[in-house]
């Protein structure tokens, strides 16, 4: 066992991406987000600002904070999203579904068609306005989430991890223990 | 369903106990608070009081149940009643707790889990004859009924009798064991600083005339010598506290037998509250044996199990399977209790360039904490060497991480400071992850996540920091797309 292990190991590397992106528009979608939530940390340094007139804090840490914020608006409207997007794959096979995921850490995870208990289509209002859904897919412990894809994409993976979820053999019965 | 059956009448009194004791507390703390009762707290409670009485009585009165064959069926609710059905092959768990109220009476209370759902058990029938709780069991847990034609039915039946009659394993906890155990539980902890609370709050007890006499002179006692009496004080609570959860540990586990019957496993235990919990082996998701470092160093270990229901609070959400075994035999012992499980494994350790993570990870904080308290006050210098323990308590989760995998078992281990090794069949295992962050990219190393169900919906158990080259390995090891592939690769060569 342990001789086949290092042979493996040998091999090394994670296989290929999984070979399907979500959609483009989740680009605005992220970007839109990301600037509501950069306006929310505007908060601090607007709430230093009037700190700094009532007690003669000093200047120097304004300009910190002010550009501070500045990277990270920048950051949240437009690297994260763009990054995120990139890094989001998946694929949908007959045996299981693999995501690849993340922005600073990033997540291969493998869900056996088997262990589906049940997968939706959501859509919220921002969702809706750009005709996009998301794919969540529910095992008996955790629940995954593939985002923005659009709305015909969606209901196909839907249908077809539905489908394939039915057929999978339990192998709980099946596999020698 | 009339024909369905009501619990013991003693029900209407035990329902009427544990409530008055889940008031207990905010009596107490309503005591503390406003000095004392007044006619209005009076009024209040003997509402209470009465609106418990009414609901116990009537709640007995609503509330039957119906095992058949293949359903529990129960019936309950005071104004709108509801119907429960619970089909015999979802069950997960069946736990039969007699607890001091039901000592009493010579009675049990039975809970029934199934998958999923949270926290609340499906079923809990309060106040129950044994011998009726053991009439459902059978009725609930047996297998083979339902296949098969009526003759087979019968000689089947006979079959699961004998079989449940003769335990094919049994364990129990030594005297001796179980004392250790307690002596080396890590509640103390939290025994002492609940002790420590209560300490904090005795001033506020001592009536007013007394405070002023007692209190001052101690108080004079306290600054003539602080520093021993203080230190005495801190030993005192600590043997009280040592001693409180050696005494906790030994009613919760006192007389603790394991016990393998056909597909089943039979957990009983407790001094004051007997619980006797039934678990299918093959519901089983998880098995961890875990070690604190004083039991480790007495070559002792305590064996948990995860399953989609029968897990209690108090060890979160897991079962205990074997309170205390020696680590050196206990794959011997679980060998008879799980057969079907696997625990030989060769372990793959982590590579040696990930040690500075399990280093710096564990020395970054205490490091500036001790370092800006150095800063402020110089004479507490000396304690920055206290950063060394979390060193070498880092060099040690190093040491100790690793996994493996065989054919149908993966093997995780890892200490944060239990070392805990933890065993899942790939077929329990919903998902695998493995993950890598940006450091961890420029080191090559990942790290590898598997969720399995337990009592609550999920845990996930994780090592980190694993050379690239194994995670991905262990990642293939549960791809059920490269299974076909590597099965067929094996099959050419």
């Amino acid at each position: 066992m342990s001789t086949m292990m290092n042979n493996d190991h040998t091999g090394g590397a994670m296989r290929a991406a999984p070979k399907e992106r979500i959609s483009k528009k989740a680009l605005p979608v992220w970007r839109f987000k990301g600037g509501l939530e950069s306006l929310f940390f505007l908060a601090v340094p607007v709430g230093y600002y009037f700190l700094m007139n009532a007690f003669q804090y000093p200047l120097w840490l304004m300009y910190v904070l002010s550009a501070a914020w500045v990277l990270w608006a920048v950051s949240l409207t437009f690297i994260i999203p763009a990054v995120r997007w990139r890094r989001w794959r998946y694929e949908i096979l007959e045996e299981e579904v693999d995501l690849q995921y993340g922005v600073i850490i990033v997540r291969r995870t493998l869900i056996p068609m088997s262990r589906v208990q049940h997968v939706d289509t959501e859509q919220g209002p921002i969702y809706r306005r750009y005709k996009l859904s998301a794919v969540t897919i529910s095992t008996a412990a955790t629940i995954h989430q593939i985002p923005a894809l659009t709305e015909e994409v969606a209901a196909g993976i839907r249908d077809r991890i539905s489908n394939l979820a039915e057929t999978a053999e339990d192998d709980d019965t099946n596999e020698p223990r | 369903m009339n024909q369905g059956r009501r619990m013991h009448p003693a029900a209407m009194l035990i329902l009427f106990l544990s409530r008055i004791r889940e008031l207990l507390l905010p009596l107490v703390i309503v005591f503390f608070f406003t000095g004392g009762f007044n006619n209005y707290a009076l009024w209040i409670f003997g509402a209470f009081f009465v609106f418990i009485l009414v609901t116990s009585v009537w709640q007995w009165f609503v509330y039957r149940y119906d095992a058949r064959e293949q359903e529990l069926e129960v019936q309950q609710g005071y104004f709108i009643k509801k119907h429960r059905y619970i089909r015999r092959e979802r069950i997960q768990s069946f736990d039969r707790t007699a607890g001091v109220l039901q000592r009493m009476f010579g009675l049990v209370k039975v809970k029934v889990e199934t998958a999923g759902g949270g926290q609340a058990p499906e079923v809990e029938i309060v106040a129950l004859q044994k011998d009726e709780a053991e009439r459902i069991r059978r009725l609930l847990l047996k297998e083979g009924i339902n296949s098969g034609d009526e003759e087979n039915l019968e000689e089947e039946n006979l079959q699961a009798r004998t079989d449940e009659e003769l335990p094919s394993f049994r364990w129990h906890l030594p005297v001796g064991w179980l004392m250790l155990m307690a002596a080396t539980s890590s509640s103390i902890g939290i025994v002492f600083s609940a002790l420590l609370a209560l300490l904090s709050q005795v001033e506020q007890l001592i009536p007013m005339a007394w405070r002023e006499t007692l209190f001052d002179q101690a108080i004079g006692v306290i600054i003539t010598s602080s520093i021993l009496f203080l230190a005495g004080i801190a030993v005192f609570v600590f043997l009280a506290a040592w001693i409180i959860s050696i005494a906790m540990t030994a009613v919760k586990y006192g007389r603790f037998s394991a016990e393998k019957r056909a597909d089943e496993i039979l957990l009983q235990r407790g001094l004051l509250e007997r619980r006797q919990l039934t678990l299918k082996e093959h519901r089983i998701t998880a098995v961890r044996i875990v070690q604190n470092p004083v039991r480790q160093l007495f070559g002792f270990c305590t064996v948990y199990v995860e399953s989609a229901g029968g897990g209690s609070e108090d060890e979160q959400q897991s079962t205990v399977l074997l309170p205390m075994a020696k680590r050196a035999t206990v794959v011997a012992h679980l060998e008879r209790l799980l057969p079907q499980f696997q625990f030989e494994h060769e372990q793959t350790a982590l590579p040696q360039r990930a040690l500075p993570r399990f280093l710096i990870r564990m020395t970054v904080l205490p490091l500036l904490i001790l370092g800006l308290l150095a800063y402020f006050t110089p004479a507490s210098f000396w304690l920055l060497g206290l950063s060394g323990l979390f060193a070498l308590l880092g060099w040690r989760q190093f040491k100790d991480s690793g996994s493996a995998s065989t054919n149908h078992y993966v093997f995780l281990q890892r200490r944060v400071l239990q070392l805990s090794l933890v065993i899942i069949p790939r077929h329990k295992v919903q998902d695998a992850t493995a993950s890598q962050s940006l450091l961890q990219r420029q080191m090559k190393l990942n790290t590898y996540t598997v969720s399995v169900q337990n009592t609550t919906s999920g845990r996930a158990f994780s090592v980190r920091d694993l050379d690239e080259g194994e995670a991905s390995h262990l990642l293939a090891w549960y791809s059920y797309h490269n299974r076909l592939q590597h099965d067929n690769d094996l099959y050419l060569h």
